[in-house]
């Protein structure tokens, strides 16, 4: 008792001879944590008192100086809010360059919206933010909230750099457990930064300077301090769970959020039994099932209660045809099981930038979910929010990343397919024939797989008209009088190849400079763009996903013209890829162009970033490289 | 063969008319359909469309305005899927003040092995939120859609504001097959009603008029336009004044690049309030002209009432303007006064929302408060200033005169020689330059005594830009050389809006960021800030993969890495103009030093165009060598602010010929 009473006094005290010495004045910081800044986290304070597994209170006291109009984003003064978290205080003061207090909003000033964002169509989070307007930069934000919640699934973890071209000068991060709760925490990259343990659950970082953004750089958790909480028992809106390890958790989820959602009507078991009946193998089964949900439903999100992580039930989507990606994904689980076909529900980090669920940490994480069917030691992997997407593909979205299997034994850390540089494949042929005018007229014929696919593929939903728009403003904008006839699109769903063929021709192509054609033959596939240049390059490169490129042109040239002059073969290999490029004279009037580009995926590392420069300018240069014709 | 074509045409013909386009009654046929017959390429199409819209009486709220709306859509295709979804917006302007939403039914309807099978929109899938305080927004999310399926909706909104009719959209962006509007209105209440002129087409509609009774049993009495009407007599007979338009076949709505706002080009009929007749025959005029809704905003206390206040900047404004006599000085102070004074919030209005007093103490403000602000003080300096009415390009060109045709407010100084139009909520707007958001249609100016009159807000002199380039080759094909780049006004703004934010180093990164290895040195940025000036960019740059060696002769693009390749007008044809949104001029000075042991082997034609004798646009294309020395003019003036649809194809040819012409090359040979 006396002991509790002395901490007591003493963080008063220690609160008190705090907010009398802090300085809000924007002069009063130092210069190294201004550079490559647009905002300074002056103090950050986080506060979490865990004291059941069903109460948690965050408290928060923010001190950011705003340098410009790109670091307002880090005053971060915006708290959501619903039936498990309550808000009790926020409340924010403005204080000008010289640390003058020139402003006070309080909890009812604040802007109160739903929290609706594109995607969804009704969710019952609401949101209240702070609208300011600068009146001049530099100026500092006092931001103070206090949130109570009884859902503890998700504990805010500490990220004391909060982002690219933000400097921290004082940060703290404590947790008060008082629940008697086992508290698990993992702690990645403190190393290097000035960071200190004050006891077991206080942190303190201190002058941590910005970070610039570059290129290709590996996801910003990884290159920064970073820590993650989680409590052994939880809260999940109304709901107990219990988070050991993943195989832990896996099995709550199991038990708890996806076990009795499955139940289906007879007469829609009989349906899906009937049309898989003369099906030959659980693969094939599973096929007709996927494009039996795909024809059927459609992607609705509405975010009610649980309903954020608890999927609604089989027997729903059925009847409405609709449902996020939990629904959707649980129905199909349904209806596979209907047919006597295993399938997982996993939960994933969906994402063009590859993120992975933490292997070596348990925390309710990740933001959709999809499908995992067991087949021949591996897993075929289903999305079952499109209505479009092939059986198994997943390229682009939840592909190459550590995903949490759920299982009826318990949660499951699996890494989902991997799409190689050469499954990624764009392979181009064009018989091309150039006037005596300079115009140039065709056949192309394109076919792509892997990544490829996905972003060749959407040209099918357009209507005619946009689809010529795809090919002069996307494929080949550069051609500058392109003009498209006769599209042929083929989608082979089942090999995921989509194959295109299209008449083209552009007058002018070739232009007459001195009584020679000057062009380039690469007529349909530039690799223009070059990384910027980097001295000090810090962080390592990472390439999410390799490319294949195979091109063969030939090119019919009018009987009055001599090749003058034909761009040198090129042939580059090494760690980033290799490039092959060979413009030859076949006969009189016929050239061949043969391109070869393979680029890899990986880590590589920064003291190569110059060689990785030098491969892209290399073939930035052999692709454009332009062919003589003298005209006599 | 004629014959067959009018009989198939009888026949499409008819087909629409045999089809029962009562809720609920959707026919098999339908739901077989594979494409629309109007746009085989849609993803869905509107079957049946009907609005109907008349006022309800009842004894104790007098009228209310009620607008039923009943829709049958097809789905084609998976793309149309979103068809399904559907949300109407309901304005909240109190708890006793807002509009209602009733009697929501819906169904989708799929063919199930030959038999139609109906499911019905429950409660489940309407979902009510408040957006925010004055708006609510309801959703549906019809079930079990799918391709082919055939989703129907029908829902009743009342509201409280009789005298306001939303606009009836004509079209949409998927084909309509059938469109039934029915407005039905008592005599009291008087629209005027206009079809959108900029339309490609125009729908024919019908009036009629119908007797109407209403028995009521009150006694009480109160006159005017409220919603509370009732009268003594137990028996209430009046008129009815009816539009019926019914369309059918109406063609989808195109989308477009570079179109300043695709809602200007859409078939709409908009409704007008004009005056309520009392049923003894008084009348009370409710505006029909824009000049009395200038008036009206200028009696408004958020407008009026905001300008007349001054007290609040006096004394400061006052302290800053002292010693300075010159009228245009003093107006070029307190412009900046403002500017340095309050900041845009973000909001645009044309009446104020926390006041002006309030916007200058806290220092931000909407657009209403900040340029009504400046008005007032540019009076307070002794300036002929005046407010001046705005409709943005977001909130289109007003079809008729209603108070929503003007959302946004300049101020303008009348001199001798002119007038100076200024807007105070754009850092980078300098007198007689608009933002771009305000640079739409025209403005209505508004005098101290309530008078009003047009005033254009169309950019009149271009913006200018001119490069110049000067840079030699040396022998080992690398270049070296200056850049000078000098922007005016829309240009100029551009630029500080981008670069402003940016460190030198940023610049230099965006220079630099090309295909090509190129150096940026020596970057120097004249009149950063001073937005009255031009925006000058001086930088050094060296490259050696500007000059194309191939054989033994150079190809040389004079403009080097300024070279356009290619046209941005990609589409064959349009139907709405393109919005260059000010009269433009872009200018090239190049001049080259040629390498030693070279000489010229062939130098473009210098060349003149013309887009039209109408003085549209030309450029000139000037070349010529001197010693070793190549000098380049190239200049391309475009003297409007819109090419019309008509004018399209002979612009998109003309521009790619320039884009052709200044992409030439110079080949040099060794001597």
């Amino acid at each position: 008792m006396k002991k509790s009473y002395i901490t007591y006094t003493l963080l008063l005290f220690f609160c008190f001879s705090f907010s009398q010495t802090t300085d809000y004045s924007s002069l009063a910081i130092d210069e190294s944590l201004t550079e490559d800044a647009n905002a300074v986290i002056r103090e950050s304070r986080t506060t979490i008192t865990i004291s059941a597994y069903n109460k948690m209170v965050k408290d928060i006291t923010r001190v950011v100086t705003v340098l410009n109009s790109k670091g307002e984003r880090y005053i971060d003064a915006a708290e959501l809010y619903n039936d498990t978290r309550k808000i009790k205080k926020l409340e924010v003061k403005i204080f000008d360059k010289n640390g003058k207090q020139i402003k006070r909003i309080k909890k009812n000033d604040f802007r109160d919206v739903s929290a609706v964002d594109g995607g969804t169509m009704y969710s019952d989070n609401r949101v209240k933010y702070l609208e300011y307007t600068a009146v001049s930069y530099p100026y500092t934000v006092e931001y103070t909230s206090q949130v109570e919640y009884s859902m503890t699934a998700f504990i805010t973890g500490w990220l004391p750099l909060e982002g690219y071209e933000v400097s921290t000068e004082h940060s703290k991060y404590e947790i008060i457990n008082t629940s008697g709760i086992n508290l698990a925490s993992k702690q990645t990259n403190f190393e290097g930064f000035n960071i200190n343990q004050e006891s077991d659950w206080v942190f303190v970082a201190e002058n941590l300077k910005a970070i610039k953004r570059e290129v290709y750089s590996p996801d910003f958790r990884s290159i920064v301090p970073y820590m993650k909480v989680a409590l052994e028992e939880f809260d999940m809106k109304g709901l107990k769970g219990s988070n050991k390890d993943w195989n832990d958790f896996g099995k709550w989820m199991n038990d708890k959020l996806i076990s009795n959602t499955r139940n289906l009507p007879q007469e829609v078991i009989d349906e899906v039994r009937v049309l898989v009946s003369d099906a030959d193998s659980d693969l094939e089964k599973a096929k007709r099932v996927y494009q039996y949900v795909q024809d059927k439903t459609r992607y609705i999100s509405v975010q009610v209660g649980i309903g954020g992580w608890k999927p609604i039930i089989a027997e729903d989507v059925d009847r409405l045809g609709y449902g996020d990606c939990k629904g959707l994904s649980n129905y199909t689980k349904a209806l596979l099981e209907a047919v006597d076909v295993p399938a997982y529900y996993t939960v994933i980090y969906g994402g063009r930038s590859i993120r992975n669920m933490d292997k070596e940490f348990s925390v309710t994480e990740g933001n959709h979910v999809i499908l995992a069917v067991p087949h021949e030691e591996d897993y075929i992997w289903l999305e079952c929010t499109s209505q479009t997407t092939p059986f198994g593909y997943i390229a682009n979205f939840t592909d190459d990343r550590d995903a949490l299997l759920i299982t009826p034994e318990g949660g499951k850390i699996i890494h989902t397919k991997t799409y190689e540089a050469s499954d990624n494949l764009k392979h181009t042929t064009a018989e091309i024939e150039l006037s005596d005018s300079g115009d140039i007229t065709g056949h192309v014929n394109i076919n792509t797989e892997g990544t490829r696919y996905y972003f060749h593929s959407s040209i099918e939903r357009k209507t005619p008209s946009d689809q010529k728009l795809v090919y002069k403003e996307d494929y080949w904008e550069d051609i500058n009088r392109l003009e498209i006839e006769n599209i042929k699109l083929s989608n082979d769903k089942d090999e995921i190849r989509f194959s295109e063929e299209i008449e083209i021709s552009a007058s002018n192509y070739a232009k007459n400079s001195g009584g020679r054609f000057l062009f380039s033959p690469n007529f349909f596939n530039k690799l223009s763009y070059i990384p910027p240049r980097d001295k000090n390059r810090i962080y390592d490169i990472k390439i999410d996903r390799g490319i294949t490129d195979k091109d063969y042109y030939t090119l019919k040239i009018p009987e009055n013209t001599t090749v003058e002059a034909i761009p040198k073969p090129v042939e580059i290999s090494n760690e980033f890829g290799s490039y092959k490029y060979e413009v030859a004279q076949e006969k009189d009037n016929i050239i061949t162009v043969k391109r070869e580009l393979t680029l890899n995926k990986g880590l590589f590392d920064a003291a190569s970033y110059n060689d990785f420069r030098s491969f892209r300018k290399a073939i930035a240069k052999a692709d454009k490289s332009k062919i003589v014709l003298k005209v006599n | 063969m004629r014959t067959f074509f009018t009989l198939a045409l009888l026949l499409i013909a008819t087909s629409i008319h045999s089809q029962n386009f009562k809720f609920g009654k959707v026919s098999k046929q339908e739901l077989e359909s594979q494409a629309s017959e109007i746009n085989p390429n849609a993803d869905a199409e509107i079957l049946y469309k009907s609005e109907r819209i008349y006022y309800r009486f009842d004894k104790q709220e007098g009228f209310t305005q009620v607008r039923e709306v009943q829709m049958r859509v097809k789905i084609y295709n998976k793309e149309g899927l979103d068809r399904a979804n559907y949300s109407v917006r309901l304005y909240n302007e109190s708890t006793t003040k807002r509009t209602k939403l009733f009697g929501i039914k819906g169904y989708t309807y799929n063919l199930n092995n030959g038999k139609v099978e109906k499911t019905k929109l429950k409660n489940e899938g309407i979902f009510d939120e408040e957006v925010n305080e004055y708006w609510k927004k309801a959703s549906f999310a019809l079930p079990n859609v799918k391709e082919g399926s055939v989703v129907e909706l029908k829902y009743e909104m009342e509201s409280p504001f009789i005298g306001v009719i939303d606009d009836i959209y004509l079209q949409d962006l998927v084909p309509i097959k059938k469109l039934d509007i029915r407005v039905r209105i008592p005599e009291f209440f008087n629209f005027k009603k206009t079809i959108n002129p900029k339309a490609a087409f125009y729908p024919n509609f019908v009036d009629s008029t119908v007797d109407r009774k209403e028995t009521i049993t009150n006694a009480n009495r109160s006159d005017g336009y409220v919603t509370q009407t009732s009268f003594s007599s137990s028996d209430f007979e009046f008129k009815e004044n009816i539009t019926d338009i019914n369309l059918e076949n109406i063609p989808p709505l195109k989308q477009e690049n570079f179109v300043d706002n695709l809602n200007n080009y859409i078939a709409k009929m908009v409704w007008e309030y004009t005056f309520y007749k009392s049923p003894r025959g008084q009348i009370t005029d409710y505006s029909s002209n824009w000049d009395k809704i200038a008036k009206t905003i200028y009696r408004s206390e958020g407008f009026g009432g905001e300008l007349a206040k001054a007290s609040y900047y006096e004394s400061e404004l006052d302290a800053a303007l002292s010693g300075i006599s010159d009228p245009m000085q003093r107006a070029a102070t307190v412009f900046l006064f403002v500017k340095s004074k309050v900041k845009w919030n973000g909001y645009i209005g044309k009446f104020v929302n926390d006041g002006v007093k309030k916007a200058y103490k806290e220092g931000s403000g909407n657009v209403a408060e900040i340029n009504l602000m400046l008005t007032s003080m540019l009076r307070h300096a002794g300036l002929n200033a005046n407010p001046v009415l705005v409709s943005t390009k977001a909130n289109g060109i007003p079809i008729t005169a209603t108070l929503d045709g003007f959302n946004y407010v300049v101020s303008v100084i009348e001199i001798p020689n002119g007038t100076i139009l200024l807007d105070a909520t754009d850092p980078y707007c300098i007198p007689n330059l608009l933002p771009e958001r305000a640079m739409n249609w025209r403005g209505r100016l508004i005098r101290k005594n309530g008078s009003s009159t047009w005033i254009s807000l169309q950019q009149s002199s271009p913006s200018v830009e001119t490069k110049s380039i000067n840079y030699k080759i040396n022998p080992d094909l690398s270049v070296e050389g200056k850049i000078r780049d000098h922007c005016t006004l829309h240009y100029a703004q551009n630029m500080r809006k981008r670069e402003l934010k940016l460190t030198t180093e940023e610049k230099i990164e965006k220079l630099e960021d090309r295909d090509i290895e190129l150096v940026v040195e020596n970057l120097e940025v004249q009149n950063e800030k001073e937005v009255t000036k031009p925006y000058v960019k001086k930088f050094d740059f060296s490259s050696e993969e500007l000059i194309e060696e191939i054989g033994d002769k150079l190809y040389v693009s004079p403009l080097l890495f300024y070279t356009i390749e290619e046209t941005p007008f990609k589409e064959e044809t349009r139907d709405y103009p393109i919005d260059f949104v000010h009269p433009f001029s872009q200018n090239y000075m190049v001049n080259i030093m040629l390498p030693e042991g070279y000489e010229v082997e062939s130098l473009p034609e210098s060349v003149s165009y013309k887009l039209s004798e109408d003085n549209i646009s030309d450029y000139k294309y000037t070349i010529m060598q001197n010693g070793n020395y190549i000098q380049l003019r190239i200049g391309f003036n475009f003297n409007y602010s819109f090419v019309p649809a008509n004018d399209y194809t002979a612009f998109r040819q003309y521009f790619n010929a320039y884009i052709e012409k200044i992409s030439e090359k110079i080949v040099l040979k060794r001597i």
